[in-house]
């Protein structure tokens, strides 16, 4: 922080045009790549999906330059690089698609690339909005318990009847007419807002109060309310919406949250031993979990029922340490490598070079905001961007580790690259209120005005 | 509360390196079992495509691969 005026601030939005500049290239190349490989021709729309994400990509670059010009140079590109390389992706598993349909003799199945780019600008208009309405991300605890209140209504939303809906087991969608959306994804957020504003309230209880007891200070009963409830909430999306992923999440971002307000490690053995305890009782409770475990510990016992696994793996195998180039893969043979599964695909078509990359991609949005939170001075900033820049990294750890057979697989999209309009949107979002944060971190103090002897009212006894 | 961003910073670098670790021993140093597995339709399927050559009778091709 400095307030000499011969050191003028670093806005950096020059780097970020110049980045955004590779992105957009990288995004583009892939998309060329993949009709190459698959089809050997460069595909004839070529030129006007440059045009087009050039478009969409520069508007919300012009929106940063006016609204948030002291924001992170890098996280814009990061987040174009990923969306770019998805909709490529995605693109490549409609050709495999449709190839796969025309050897059977059956007419192409829909195509989803067009729809990714649909909700990839609403995304970025999401993002511009944001940026425009929320000058000072301070007013949003002012929203917290709203926020905590919407939260858990969002959550719920799928399980009303006649307005949500299962798929493959899971109910976490919800449809009015013809739309459907995954209301958790904006649970998440708003869910991180809120535990944000509550924790900067009773942090100072839930440090303080407390017994030491190995060591560890335990925190007070009457304190343990907070992390219970959300232990309980994560635990009932888990039994009632049949949905690992999310409650894994959710309850990871609060357990860090906490342990960042309070500064006192023993949350975390709270959490974890919490964590663990209802993992046990989902494993005892719910064969879909015991399921999950099985194909995780042993997956080649069945390849049946563990396919998706086996396939996956068999994918990043076939792939090996360069890959098999865009196109020229067969990352169709995973199910749903469109979603859950697109690092699978990515493995398979990039290698573990490229695969290696995106995860860096993520490590690097994840290092950015962080930053922000260690430069910002108010707790509720630093736990927010500390909420969403953790929480972004633990979901791809989540989803990624589950598709690798590191951990058990659950349900959970991989940000910016799965195809899906309420996880694509709500990321956008998400970093939208990470560029605020990190402007805000960045924004040199306001110069100070001199104060000088003269002025001051100094006398305390008024002489006539 | 620095402290404690920093730790979960690098916990997250923990959970990065983790995952790194764990594609690079399924792509480099398990891919060969796994590519050798009879299930495994992706090798059986580049074996289809591989161009054997015609079979010959004296100089004639009596049937195309």
């Amino acid at each position: 922080m400095t307030n000499d005026p011969t050191l003028a601030p670093r806005r950096g939005r020059g780097t970020e045009l110049v980045l955004l500049i590779f992105a957009v290239g990288i995004a583009m190349m892939a998309y060329v790549a993949v009709d190459l490989g698959a089809l050997g021709r460069v595909p004839p729309n070529a030129v006007a999906y440059l045009a087009g994400l050039s478009v969409i990509t520069g508007t919300a670059h012009i929106v940063v330059r006016r609204w948030a010009p002291f924001a992170d140079p890098v996280i814009l590109p990061l987040v174009v690089t990923l969306n770019g390389l998805g909709l490529a992706m995605i693109h490549r598993l409609d050709q495999a698609d449709a190839e796969a349909a025309a050897l059977d003799g059956e007419a192409a199945p829909p195509v989803d690339a067009p729809v990714q780019l649909t909700w990839m600008v609403v995304g970025v208009a999401l993002f511009v909005l944001v940026l425009i309405l929320i000058r000072d991300y301070r007013m949003l605890s002012r929203f917290t318990y709203t926020a905590g209140l919407l939260g858990i209504v969002l959550l719920l939303l799928p399980l009303v009847p006649g307005l949500g809906y299962a798929v493959r087991g899971a109910q976490i969608w919800i449809q009015i007419g013809p739309m459907t959306f995954q209301p958790g994804e904006a649970a998440k957020i708003v869910l991180i807002i809120a535990f944000a504003g509550y924790l900067v309230r009773t942090k100072d209880a839930l440090a303080l109060a407390g017994r030491r007891v190995l060591g560890v200070d335990l925190p007070r009963a009457r304190d343990l309310g907070p992390i219970l409830i959300v232990w309980v909430t994560a635990l009932g999306i888990l039994a009632f919406q049949r949905d690992l992923g999310p409650s894994l999440l959710l309850f990871g971002i609060f357990v860090l949250m906490i342990y960042v307000a309070t500064e006192r490690i023993s949350w975390i053995v709270v959490g974890v031993a919490l964590g663990l305890l209802g993992g046990l009782a989902a494993n005892a409770a719910f064969s879909h979990v015991q399921a999950r475990i099985e194909g995780w510990l042993d997956p080649f016992a069945d390849t049946d029922r563990f396919g998706q696994i086996v396939q996956s793996l068999y994918g990043l195998a076939y792939g090996g340490p360069i890959g098999t180039g865009l196109g020229l893969g067969r990352p169709d043979l995973v199910p749903f490598a469109e979603s859950d599964f697109i690092a699978a695909a990515f493995g398979e078509e990039l290698g573990l070079a490229g695969l290696m990359a995106i995860i860096l991609i993520y490590a690097l949005l994840a290092s950015r905001g962080l930053r922000a939170a260690l430069v910002l001075r108010d707790p509720f900033g630093k736990l927010l961007a500390t909420g969403l820049a953790a929480g972004l990294l633990l979901q791809v750890f989540i989803v990624v580790g589950g598709v690798t057979k590191l951990i058990p697989l659950t349900g959970l999209t991989t940000p910016f690259l799965s195809l899906g309009g309420s996880s694509l949107v709500m990321n956008w979002v998400l970093v939208a209120l990470l560029m605020r944060l990190s402007d805000a971190a960045r924004r040199p103090a306001p110069p100070l005005q001199p104060v000088t002897v003269d002025d001051a009212v100094t006398q305390v006894v008024k002489l006539p | 509360m620095n402290s404690p961003i920093r730790k979960v910073a690098a916990g997250c670098m923990l959970l990065v390196l983790a995952l790194l670790a764990n594609i690079t021993y399924v792509q480099a140093f398990q891919a060969d079992e796994l590519n050798a597995r009879s299930d495994n339709r992706r090798v059986l399927l580049d074996e289809y495509a591989r161009e054997r050559g015609p079979i010959l009778v004296g100089d004639v091709p009596v049937a195309q691969a």
